[in-house]
């Protein structure tokens, strides 16, 4: 098994970047100094990873990504294509599939529209992911960069897996539902290997081509944030896997039995994400027997758990990820009200 | 739960796996065992022929908490206390009752409602038999 892995994400549809009354623009295609945006981040990265892995979301992609790199040898290069899945689609999808498919210890996401890493940042955030399951930059904003992470791969396939299930769709619930966090302040010792952040510059639309912008170091968190939640039961996320199939089976029985059974001991151990999306699917399993009191009750503690989750977050600055719970409180009190 | 040197104590002793005591007024039966504590459904399948309306379970709560079929009543002490043990307990809840009815000013917490038991216990009797009225 390989040690460490690069999971380009190129499956997006680029809306931003799109240009009106014409044909639709690959961006990974798009140049830069007269090169793809694709092989910048390739040679950028080759030399920091054991494997270069391209995720695509159709096979149409590969044919037309491997023609443009004709040219150039890039050794020690595959492409995943994204599971079948009808609950998830982007990034969450792309990140789940790339796991499953390539065996290595850490994975190191990035979007192929970030052309200028460099390799010693990069290598600084998966060195960084030593002890967690999961490392990420998170600006002084509390704004996290939610597509350039490292992955531990033991933990996050069992977390993707289950997010994926779940229909939790957005990509950073992965860092809401890992047990070992650590959110990497750009302001400290990146600054140092990459003093004017270029690396996090982003290509979003046609103008970003010609005047890339470095993203703003505004706020008032300068350190880093470390997330220790204990162990995360991974009998617990197979179940709630398994509570999911036999809700989508119609057997809510047993889904019930499920649901509040992994409810109950996140609950106990203070996973609040983790128990608030259990309480939220014993709700919905409730709301399907009809039983709307219950129901209500229910999501009401998933409410109670969002809330928690968001409070935490809160008092160390994580802006963005405090800003996702509560919009999950916010849905959970939306049912209740209906 | 039996006393040493009754009659059903000594049967007890000998090896009696059931033991049953008879008077005008009661019938208490003694069954031994060790592991049966565990099991909650084996405990109220005793009960089954009795065509019981209701059955008060006190304690037991590690195997209640994440029982969706049983209404729990939870009592505490005060808020602090009613949220650690809603913590890890799956709805239903009915209410909530003890110290914390007289250490909190609100009669609810969340969707949960809080009677003073001394007061308006009558109160709890009846949302109890409005929960029964449609079985």
């Amino acid at each position: 098994m390989v040690d460490r892995v690069t999971l380009i994400l190129a499956g997006g549809k680029a809306t931003r970047f799109q240009i009106k009354n014409t044909p639709w623009n690959d961006k990974a295609l798009a140049k830069i100094d007269g090169k793809p945006l694709l092989l910048h981040v390739i040679e950028n990265l080759k030399n920091c990873v054991d494997k270069i892995v391209i995720c695509v979301n159709n096979k149409q992609r590969i044919d037309l990504y491997k023609k443009s790199l004709d040219n150039h040898t890039v050794e020690n290069l595959e492409f995943v294509v994204d599971q079948e899945c009808v609950r998830v689609k982007g990034p969450l999808l792309a990140i789940t599939s790339g796991l499953q498919a390539v065996e290595a210890k850490y994975f190191l996401v990035v979007p192929t529209d970030m052309p200028f890493i460099q390799p010693e940042v990069a290598n600084y955030l998966i060195n960084a992911c030593d002890g967690y399951e999961v490392t990420v930059p998170m600006w002084p904003d509390g704004t996290v960069e939610t597509l350039f992470t490292v992955l531990e791969k033991e933990s996050c396939i069992e977390t993707t897996k289950t997010l994926c299930t779940l229909g939790k769709s957005n990509a950073d619930t992965i860092f809401r539902a890992a047990a070992k966090l650590h959110l990497v302040s750009p302001i400290k010792k990146i600054s140092n290997l990459d003093p004017e952040l270029r690396s996090f510059i982003n290509i979003n639309s046609q103008n970003d081509l010609e005047r890339p912008k470095t993203r703003s170091t505004e706020g008032a968190v300068m350190q880093d944030i470390y997330f220790d939640r204990g162990k995360l039961p991974i009998e617990l996320l197979c179940q709630l896997r398994a509570g999911q199939e036999k809700l989508c089976e119609g057997k809510l029985m047993d889904a019930l039995t499920v649901f509040a059974n992994c409810a109950c001991r996140f609950e106990t151990s203070n996973f609040f994400f983790w128990a608030a999306v259990s309480q939220e699917k014993l709700g919905e399993t409730q709301v399907k027997l009809s039983n709307k009191t219950i129901a209500k009750q229910t999501y009401a503690r998933a409410v109670y758990n969002y809330r928690k989750e968001a409070e935490v977050y809160t008092e160390k600055g994580c802006g963005l990820l405090a800003e996702r719970a509560l919009a999950d409180k916010d849905f959970c009190e939306e049912k209740i009200r209906n | 739960m039996d006393r040493e040197g009754t009659n059903t104590w000594r049967y007890a002793a000998a090896g009696s796996k059931i033991i049953v005591a008879i008077s005008p007024q009661e019938i208490d039966i003694i069954k031994k065992t060790k592991r049966e504590l565990n099991d909650l459904d084996k405990i109220l399948g005793l009960l089954e022929k009795e065509n019981l309306d209701l059955v008060f379970i006190e304690g037991f709560h590690t195997l209640i908490a994440k029982r969706t079929d049983i209404l729990k009543i939870i009592t505490a002490k005060d808020q602090t206390d009613l949220e650690r043990t809603l913590q890890g307990t799956v709805p239903p809840v009915l209410a909530a009752t003890g110290k914390v009815a007289e250490n909190v000013n609100e009669k609810c917490f969340g969707e949960i409602p809080i009677f003073n038991i001394t007061k308006d216990g009558e109160k709890l009797a009846n949302l109890i038999r409005s929960r029964l009225d449609g079985i």
